[in-house]
């Protein structure tokens, strides 16, 4: 096999791992896994891509110590240990939070890191992380980061446009439509309803594009 | 004598008689309203209808869908039930919204007419009511000398406006309304949601054709009244405040248009009796201490989550009971 093929073999593989963490086997709407964080603190851009920052600092970690040790621990000590390492990697991410990001987002989202990062302990990544190769496992957390980070950019910059007109605190245009009721949870569950439905609907699609193009490059 | 088939029930109930039903008990209400303000609250309902219907063609054509699902009336029903509960000088693009959230989000997704969850149109009184509770129950003063504009959007300020009378009971007034302003209509409210003998005379009707089910109203409105009786709003006599609470607008069309859905309701006769009592207790709750004058439409779809749980518990019970006579029978029988 020449080089250039194996190259293009592994870069169908890679792609394939991240897109079917990040979308089709999206943490949100596939696992409804850190579903409160959207519904309560998406709603404006700035801390959705905060709790995004927040969730690679946990995740990203935590998946790369469990392909190193996992396979190494007994079944029934896993999980203890699985939450105590993310309490860890949680309070890192709120004191980086804290110092270097922004004292105040951190006041406003402190509640909602631990939920993510235990939240996080339960998805499908996490999941298969002492089974596979370290570099694998970095590459199903960063896809499952990115997917619960499209999701709660997306909802949280549309609920932002809604209730105040305004996307990252700059306003849009003088005279925009408003509702400040869209803060209410139900505006984020009927969007992340649309959302499941629609990835449910292209889902098979993109599933049999990847396995097509891997199959192509084998 | 092969082709004869086995005996059939003969009456059609299909699902357009049921919605034309609904429709033809709307338009006295209408007509009512009509009477009362000039042509607006007319045009806020039919605009409403209008909004409906395009969004039902909207997403029949995305679900390909034949538009021909259109012509069986339940988007035309939950279009007219939400111009219904409109204050008249609403601004008309209100009840467009509500009708197209109805549709859109609360009907179509889960898989058009008989397929869904909730009762559209109050999901789409509910929202309107959260979101926009200013104009919502803002209601024009009855005053047969003045005729509303029937302009899109009405200014507030143009109009003399009245507190609803489940407005002055929150706010521990009385209302002073005579039985027979109470009976006839005469105090200000939603469109279709004053004219209380109308209300009922749509209920008798709907009930005659088995549009609706007698049971499930019978106890809704039992159990409402009931409830007013037992706890009165302070400053205001007991069988008064009763008469007040059942005639403030949302209680009585609730009851008679909203609760009888056929697609969220229980099937059980002993279902929907439970149902009708459950969701009278919660509307009254809800009127005495929530936050919103449409407290009902919350009711509502709250006991639409809980109908199949009480369809099953009836099941199972009326089963039970039936098991219970028939081993009583034939104990009786062995003896």
């Amino acid at each position: 096999m020449s080089k250039r093929k194996k190259a293009n073999r592994l870069f169908w593989v890679t792609a394939g791992d991240l897109v079917e963490n990040a979308v089709t086997h999206n943490v949100v709407l596939a696992q409804a896994l850190g579903l409160c964080p959207i519904i309560a603190v998406g709603v404006n851009l700035q801390s959705g891509v905060v709790l995004t920052v927040c969730t690679a600092l946990v995740m990203i970690p935590l998946s790369l110590v469990i392909s190193f040790v996992g396979k190494h621990l007994a079944k029934w000590v896993r999980p203890a240990l699985y939450v105590l390492l993310a309490t860890f990697l949680m309070m890192g991410a709120g004191y980086v939070l804290d110092n270097y990001i922004s004292t105040k987002l951190y006041a406003q989202l402190y509640l909602f890191i631990p939920l993510i990062a235990v939240n996080m302990i339960y998805s499908r990544s996490i999941g298969f992380a002492s089974t596979v190769k370290p570099l694998e496992t970095v590459i199903d957390a960063v896809g499952s980061t990115l997917g619960f980070g499209l999701v709660i950019c997306l909802i949280s910059a549309l609920r932002e446009i809604a209730i105040s007109g305004t996307l990252w605190g700059k306003p849009l245009s003088s005279t925009a439509l408003v509702l400040p009721e869209a803060a209410a949870p139900f505006t984020a569950f009927i969007l992340l309803g649309f959302m499941a439905a629609l990835l449910q609907w292209a889902r098979q699609h993109i599933t049999a594009y990847f396995r097509r193009k891997e199959e192509e490059h084998q | 004598m092969s082709n004869l088939s086995a005996p059939v029930i003969r009456t059609e109930t299909t699902s357009r008689r049921m919605t034309m039903d609904v429709l033809l008990a709307a338009l006295p209400l209408c007509a009512f309203s009509v009477f009362n303000y000039g042509m607006r609250p007319a045009w806020v309902v039919v605009l409403s209808m209008l909004s409906a219907m395009v969004c039902e063609g909207v997403c029949c054509l995305l679900r390909r869908k034949p538009l021909a699902t259109l012509l069986d009336g339940s988007a035309a029903v939950t279009g007219v039930l939400i111009g219904l509960v409109m204050s008249p000088m609403a601004p008309m693009w209100m009840p467009m919204l509500g009708s197209a959230f109805a549709i859109i989000v609360v009907k179509a997704p889960f898989g058009g007419y008989g397929r869904n969850v909730f009762n559209p149109a109050a999901a789409g009184i509910a929202i309107l009511s959260y979101c926009f509770p200013k104009s919502m129950f803002l209601y024009p003063a009855i005053d047969k000398s003045v005729i509303l504009p029937t302009d899109f959007y009405l200014a507030p300020e143009s109009v003399i406006t009245e507190t609803s009378i489940a407005g002055q009971l929150r706010a521990g007034a009385n209302p002073g309304l005579s039985g027979m302003q109470l009976l006839t209509g005469d105090f200000a409210g939603p469109i279709g949601g004053t004219a209380t003998l109308i209300l009922l005379a749509c209920a008798a009707f709907l009930v005659f054709r088995r549009t609706t089910s007698l049971c499930m109203t019978v106890s809704y409105l039992g159990t409402c009244f009931l409830f007013a009786l037992l706890v009165p709003y302070s400053g205001v006599g007991g069988t008064y405040s009763a008469a007040y609470q059942m005639c403030s607008g949302y209680v009585l069309f609730t009851g008679v248009f909203l609760l009888n859905d056929p697609v969220t309701s229980p099937r059980y006769v002993i279902g929907r009796a439970i149902y009708g009592v459950f969701a009278g207790i919660l509307v009254m709750l809800l009127q005495h201490i929530g936050r919103l004058e449409a407290g009902s439409c919350f009711a509502i779809l709250v006991m639409n989550t809980l109908s199949p749980i009480i369809d099953r518990w009836s099941w199972h019970g009326r089963r039970r009971l039936l098991r219970l006579f028939r081993m009583r029978r034939e104990v009786a029988a062995h003896e």
